[in-house]
């Protein structure tokens, strides 16, 4: 590792902000995933300035740099895979602006996600993405991943989201995309550069649109003995006119690890459960509600809670929420997929899922956005068993095969990163990456942010093989879906 | 013309006889005419006529519904008029899956058609003509009032078909509603006006069909009261489709669309009754007619700045204001009051080609300009597609 470099940086953001002792280092070679990759120096600016200088030295001693969030990512996006300099947002924690007026608000990258919507309460405004993490992810990590969250299905993902950006460029050079007022005229670099994994620029403002809170939410829990009977409603309740809010599964093997934690009062012998929440004036949720108690009714559903007051429902959300930290006592490892099929697939698909599963000996839980379509298995395992992490990740290929062949895609909300990269030549021909590699270019950016991720590859991430295959991470309060 | 005989003798060959005609006024984008018209009847051969433009240095145009010569620099060089609309028809539309794939050259009226056939729609502002393109409509990024409820075509577009400026065929985007593989090119094909890529098909999230609408106008004192109206229902909730703030004389008036079920349409219009205070119960329409006046133009604001600008407007000024978008439509009889509004960051929606030759219609250039150039440089290296036409004449 060059010396120079480390002087560099540190004489571009002072020398407290520059870490490259291996102790400190470790820390920053894992996020909520497989992969690992020790960088050469963690940066962690507090200003665009700093960020802009700390890229221009990067670029001067042609090392990469990878941006990092709060590292919940579950993609492998912040992970340094081939070395160089991972840049850390923490420090860029402020909202810049919060103008209730014009319902937006300016914020750092290193905001975290719920803070906003914390800043925004009083006002009567909220930031409607909401990753399950979003107590503890950034708004850049969300950027960067193009993050979803229960309320995706109504609302959108962050993409939809966010008017504007600051960004550096591989050159170091700060540029604004879009802006506080609408249609700004060009290219929609903003909508580009969400989602992009870091890979085109480096996120140094975000530009985010608010929410009114609507008036009346209500949340139900529909019961099904079977998990066929669940997906079917599923599309049963978009048939019947409504668009809920939310519409989440949750089966019975994550209704059962969650019982004991939460009490939330799932029957020990029920298949699997909805949890549908609708959002509106008064009347109209209240009729929507109505709708989707008759509607699960008519598909077989045993039972069915209704939660108005927000006690009650977050109650009912309590299971949803802390199904991952649950499932975790489960087993030593897991291994936390995210794929889409189009929602009438998914009957098909869960039953293709959980028979894959049994098949491999592997045990699953399922707990995910039914209403998108977007499945979140979760593969528990011992990674300590010689060849299990093997199997799990060859299982994983299988269910990701699995949503492909049905319509779907990938990933709807984790991200590529390093994890997925070639699975893509599933979905996309070889002129379609052309196309995006080309777009990549376009910024300066080959190689030089986040390497290693979003495009197929033959090259590993950081120091894999054995050492990644057996590094599936822990199940920890840490992880989310 | 030996030169337009031999690009037909091409042309002919690779997209048939059928489909060809020699240039015609009917094509003409801001008084430029091309050489030849063609209406391929498949994607391939789309992809080949760009192909052998790409060759051959030519320009090519996409064209849908010709709704909207409007928007858009004038043309650099315009040789071909590539007719999408044969591409039309739906690829693919399963109501439940709130999803749906057509061609680019399909209507809106088409397109709204089929998906009320399901009690679903597409969240086009329904104030867009019915004759514009599927195609149109996006590369122009097409929207209005709705926005606010509604989003814009960056929005619920999320998947595309298109052809590259080096005639590549190529898709963005898939067909599930969530979908965060790879880079979404789809934004950056909405709204380029045909300069990046040609689009051919385009998959769109659908939406079900509100059970109820209703229309309803207020008379207001100001613009400021006109516009609050708007926003407080925003911020209530209530039912808002859209809303548009218009003046006539010394008096504003605020358009309100409801949709949403029956009872929350109806408590919502109590509601705003009540928020309109002794503003006047409007009935009939307002009387605007804006397309009398040949120019176009759009100023963005934020919307608390909105009612200050509408006040400064002259009395006379036609427009049409979006309260809760803070945008605001404006049309002009001439260019006289252009450069003023132009100087108040107005960008130039649609000319006369004479008003266009001397402006650039987007306005000051962008500060990603360089970013933008270098994208269109990766995607249409030769300037094929519609060059000249986008900010900063790319």
């Amino acid at each position: 590792m060059a010396a120079s470099l480390i002087k560099d940086l540190q004489s571009a953001i002072g020398v407290k902000y520059v870490l490259h002792t291996p102790e400190d280092l470790l820390v920053y070679e894992y996020d909520a995933t497989i992969e690992r990759g020790l960088p050469e120096a963690v940066v962690l600016p507090e200003t665009t300035a700093e960020v802009a200088a700390a890229i221009r030295v990067a670029k001067r001693h042609g090392v990469p740099v990878t941006a990092r969030g709060a590292g919940t990512g579950l993609s492998g996006g912040a992970i340094p895979c081939e070395g160089g300099i991972v840049l850390v947002t923490a420090r860029m924690d402020r909202i810049l602006k919060l103008d209730a007026a014009n319902r937006l608000a300016v914020v750092q990258p290193g905001v975290i996600n719920l803070d906003v919507s914390r800043a925004a309460a009083a006002h009567g405004l909220y930031y409607a993405p909401d990753p399950s993490s979003q107590k503890v992810c950034s708004i850049g990590g969300n950027v960067a991943q193009n993050a979803g969250g229960p309320h995706t299905l109504r609302y959108g993902s962050t993409v939809n989201h966010v008017l504007g950006l600051e960004i550096v460029t591989p050159d170091g050079e700060v540029v604004a995309l879009g802006g506080e007022t609408l249609g700004a005229p060009g290219y929609d670099l903003t909508g580009l550069v969400v989602g992009s994994e870091g890979t085109l620029a480096i996120v140094t403002a975000v530009i985010v649109r608010l929410l009114p809170r609507a008036p009346a939410t209500i949340t139900l829990l529909a019961v099904f003995d079977e998990v066929r009977e669940a997906s079917e409603a599923v599309s049963a309740i978009i048939a019947a006119g409504v668009l809920p809010a939310a519409l989440e599964m949750i089966d019975k093997k994550t209704m059962r690890a969650v019982e004991p934690f939460v009490n939330a009062g799932y029957p020990p012998d029920a298949g699997a459960a909805l949890l549908i929440e609708v959002e509106g004036l008064e009347e109209e949720t209240s009729e929507e509600a109505e709708a989707v108690r008759s509607t699960c009714e008519v598909s077989g559903a045993r039972e069915i809670r209704i939660g108005m007051s927000p006690e009650e429902r977050e109650k009912l959300w309590a299971g949803r929420k802390g199904a991952l930290g649950a499932l975790g006592r489960l087993a030593p490892s897991y291994y936390i997929l995210d794929g889409v099929v189009p929602r009438t697939r998914l009957p098909d698909v869960l039953s293709g899922v959980y028979e894959a599963c049994e098949r491999y000996g592997i045990p699953v839980a399922n707990v995910f956005h039914a209403g998108d379509g977007n499945l979140h298995p979760n593969l528990m395992f011992d990674d300590r068993v010689p060849g299990a992490s093997e199997r799990v990740l060859e299982l994983g290929e299988e269910i990701m095969r699995l949503c492909v062949d049905a319509g779907g895609t990938i990933t709807g909300e984790h991200g590529v990163g390093s994890e997925k990269r070639n699975y893509m030549s599933w979905i996309f021909s070889d002129d379609d990456l052309a196309v995006m590699a080309r777009v990549k270019s376009a910024f300066g950016a080959d190689e030089r942010f986040n390497p290693g991720k979003i495009f197929p590859t033959s090259k590993g991430c950081g120091e894999v093989s054995s050492r990644m295959k057996s590094a599936i991470a822990k199940i920890g309060p840490g992880a989310y879906v | 013309m030996v030169r337009q005989a031999a690009l037909l003798t091409d042309l002919r060959s690779i997209a048939g006889a059928e489909n060809l005609r020699p240039g015609s006024d009917e094509f003409a984008v801001d008084g430029v005419t091309p050489q030849a018209i063609v209406r391929p009847a498949t994607v391939k051969a789309a992809a080949a006529v760009i192909g052998h433009a790409n060759e051959t240095r030519l320009a090519v145009i996409p064209i849908g519904g010709k709704q909207r010569g409007g928007p858009g620099n004038v043309p650099e060089r315009y040789d071909i008029a590539l007719d999408v609309t044969a591409l039309s028809g739906v690829v693919e539309y399963e109501p439940d899956d709130l999803t749906i794939t057509c061609g680019a050259g399909m209507t809106l009226a088409e397109l709204r058609k089929t998906t009320a056939a399901a009690g679903q729609m597409v969240g086009f502002d329904p104030e867009i003509a019915d004759e514009a393109t599927v195609g149109g409509a996006l590369a122009a990024d097409l929207w209005g009032p709705s926005r606010v409820s509604l989003g814009g075509p960056r929005d619920f577009t999320i998947g595309l078909r298109v052809i590259t400026g080096d005639g590549l065929i190529t898709r963005a985007g898939g067909r599930v509603v969530k979908n965060v593989a790879g880079y979404d090119l789809c934004k950056l094909y909405v709204g380029s006006l045909g300069t990046l890529a040609v689009v051919t098909e385009a998959t769109f999230k659908v939406q079900p069909l509100p059970k109820a609408t209703r229309q309803i106008a207020f008379t207001a004192g100001s613009a400021a009261a006109a516009c609050g109206i708007a926003s407080d229902s925003l911020m209530r909730g209530l039912s808002l489709r859209s809303a548009v703030v218009t003046r006539a004389e010394e008096r504003w008036r605020l358009d309100i669309a409801l949709a949403g079920s029956e009872a929350a349409v109806e408590r919502s219009a109590r509601e705003l009754a009540s928020l309109a205070g002794d503003g006047e119960q409007e009935t009939g329409d307002s009387g605007e007619r804006p397309n009398e006046r040949p120019i176009g133009v759009r100023i963005a604001a934020l919307p608390s700045k909105l009612p200050a600008l509408l006040e400064e407007l002259p009395v006379g000024a036609s427009f049409l204001a979006y309260p809760t978008l803070g945008v605001v439509r404006l049309r002009l009889r001439d260019e006289g009051e252009l450069p003023s509004l132009m100087a108040m960051g107005a960008i130039v929606e649609d000319a006369p080609p004479e008003v266009k030759r001397g402006i650039d219609v987007f306005g000051p250039e962008p500060p990603a300009l360089p970013l933008m150039r270098s994208i269109k440089a990766q995607l249409d290296p030769n300037s094929v597609l519609s060059p000249g036409r986008f900010v900063g004449r790319i």
